[in-house]
């Protein structure tokens, strides 16, 4: 069978499936009211996530030491995390106006391939530093505030946050090759498959 | 050709038609309105990023064929449907996409524009999959 004979199976299969496959004007348009799931959508997703579990800890926070208005650490502890929501509150409202701003349009496959991977790199990049470093900020500040009143240094506090922080940082790093990493291979190998000089 | 689960075809079909909407008011129509068409479908259904299938990927015929009625194909049909479709599973994503643009009568030209790439590349690549094709074919 000839490269001919392919296309022709391929062309009267299309002929038979268009016939076949009637999509309704009404589920066209139905369908431009969904949401995307493509991958820069799902990357503001996952800010929109972050910055919502943030808000609630937040939240929950100032819940929990506002009966205890004397207490002049809790105090100090809800402005410093207001203040580092507000500072990373920045950071990621300007990614995500950077991934609003990305799209796919008008542009050749090699294109979109090598934008996508710039963009997925850059993003890979900030929500690994985003995470290694509030992590043991919001580490160190609970084993601090959990044993405030029977530790006055803060050795021990900053001992365990070392200690616990190794773990996070091997652990985030695999959940983000995980959830990224994989997909940002698939597209380099795409990406190299097609810059092959011939 | 990217999707075998009825459910992830529709879902691809869905994202194409959301991206077509959301880019159509910057057409610039510096091309023909189907290259623009074949390149933002191409786009999203290669840099699609969804979790892989733990099931093992089975490429079934009659999932293929969107569940076209049985009686529409003879067997003779039917078995060169097969062949073909499992030769194409065989190729790489950008060997399907650019065979797709070839079957769908686009010339040289056009595919490099979607593609991307030069048109002595995608004759030269052409060359590699109808070789490549040949070879699945006659093992089978």
């Amino acid at each position: 069978m000839e490269l001919e004979d392919l296309k022709n199976i391929w062309q009267q299969n299309q002929k038979l499936v268009n016939a076949q496959q009637n999509v309704e004007y009404e589920e066209i348009l139905a369908m431009t009211r969904q949401k995307s799931k493509d991958t820069v959508a799902k990357l503001k997703r996952n800010i929109l996530w972050e910055v919502a579990f943030s808000c609630v800890t937040l939240l929950l926070l100032f819940l929990v030491f506002k009966e205890d208005g004397n207490n002049h650490l809790a105090i100090k502890i809800i402005y410093f995390f207001l203040i580092l929501f507000v500072f990373f509150g920045i950071i990621y409202w300007r990614e995500f106006n950077a991934l609003s701003k990305f799209q796919l349009e008008n542009i050749s496959l090699k294109e979109a391939l090598q934008q996508l991977i710039k963009e997925l790199q850059h993003f890979i990049k900030f929500y690994f530093l985003t995470n290694v470093i509030l992590t043991p900020i919001c580490m160190f500040l609970g084993f601090y505030l959990g044993g405030y009143s029977w530790v006055n240094s803060i050795k021990i506090p900053l001992i365990l946050t070392v200690i616990s922080s190794v773990p996070v940082y091997y652990f985030t790093k695999k959940y983000v090759k995980r959830v990224y990493g994989n997909h940002l291979e698939k597209l380099k190998k795409l990406l190299v498959e097609l810059e092959e000089q011939v | 050709m990217y999707r075998h689960d009825p459910d992830d075809k529709k879902d691809l079909f869905q994202e194409i038609i959301i991206q077509l909407w959301r880019a159509f008011p910057k057409f610039r129509q510096e091309s023909k309105i189907s290259t623009w068409i074949y390149q933002i479908a191409l786009n999203v259904a290669i840099s699609d990023f969804r979790k892989e299938s733990r099931r093992p990927q089975r490429v079934d015929l009659s999932e293929n064929l969107l569940n076209i009625s049985d009686n529409i194909y003879d067997n003779t049909t039917e078995e060169r449907l097969q062949i073909m479709h499992h030769a194409i599973g065989q190729l790489s994503e950008i060997e399907k996409a650019i065979i797709m643009l070839y079957f769908e009568e686009k010339d040289n030209e056009e595919i490099a524009e979607i593609v991307g790439i030069t048109q002595n590349n995608v004759r030269v690549k052409m060359t590699r999959i109808r070789e490549k094709l040949r070879t699945i074919i006659m093992s089978e």
